[in-house]
């Protein structure tokens, strides 16, 4: 019985750690928001998306969560009219990192709903364990 | 003396059993919320007439290794998934856990566990009570 409630724990605590390597992509857009390139004609910095998958993991027989796979949003960069950038093109345009900073508070909020729902369960299922544990103390 | 064998204590266990493993299913839910395409589970309910008149469970022996084990005793608890009609609405990426409805199960868990081990402890007492104990 108590196997199984370890068994939540786990697949919980995958799931914080899932959030938690969101996070981590997150910041990493959030702080490379004004990243233009090093050079003329060089692209600026592309915004990472982060996918989550079901993963069986055999020796216990718990399904965890993982990260599928960290992508790249390939949706157009923002041009802004700056004639006197160093890095501007012949027409005075130059390019700016595909991140919009209001999505990525939005996910970051998302992120962290989906963090504490998941330490909830931990908590709830703790005091499982422990109500179980109380038997003997009858 | 095997308590089991009292339909109390039997059926607390059947039902802290059938908790544990719905927690389980829960965590897996909320820990995929943001899992596309992933569908919610739930476990089928407990059924309490037959619950209440379920026969033991009794496995073959087995006398040298090349025996079959036989049916496992573990998880006669089935989960099914939720249908779309079922949740409140469906993520645009195929996503259907709706947080609100695992955390009210979670919660709803949690209470019918605490009904179950206090079940549990107040039987005991009892017993102790009769044998003499519990002065």
């Amino acid at each position: 019985m108590t196997m199984d409630l370890m068994r939540a724990m786990n697949v919980s605590a995958s799931g914080m750690k899932a959030q938690g390597m969101r996070l981590r992509v997150i910041s990493e857009n959030i702080a490379n928001q004004d990243s233009v390139g090093t050079t003329k004609g060089v692209d600026p910095y592309r915004r990472k998306t982060i996918v989550f998958k079901e993963v069986m993991e055999k020796s216990s027989g718990t399904t965890l969560v993982h990260v599928d796979k960290i992508g790249r949003d390939d949706s157009d960069f923002v041009l802004e009219y700056e004639p006197y950038h160093p890095l501007a093109d012949d027409d005075g345009y130059i390019k700016r990192p595909n991140v919009n900073g209001l999505i990525e508070m939005m996910d970051m909020r998302e992120a962290q709903r989906t963090y504490e729902a998941n330490l909830t369960v931990i908590e709830s299922s703790k005091s499982m364990i422990q109500r179980t544990i109380d038997l003997l103390r009858v | 003396m095997d308590l089991t064998k009292l339909d109390v204590f039997r059926m607390a266990k059947q039902k802290m059993g059938w908790i544990t493993e719905r927690q389980a299913v829960i965590a897996r839910n909320i820990a995929n919320a943001d899992s596309p395409r992933y569908r919610a589970k739930d476990l089928k309910p407990l059924n309490f007439a037959r619950m209440l008149d379920a026969t033991p469970q009794m496995r073959v022996a087995r006398t040298t290794s090349g025996h079959i084990p036989g049916a496992a005793d573990r998880s006669d608890f089935r989960t099914v998934r939720e249908r779309k009609g079922d949740v409140y609405e469906v993520n645009p990426n195929g996503n259907t856990v709706v947080m609100e409805e695992q955390l009210m199960k979670v919660s709803e868990s949690s209470m019918q566990y605490q009904l179950a081990t206090n079940i549990y402890n107040k039987n005991l007492s009892m017993l102790k009570t009769a044998v003499g104990q519990n002065r």
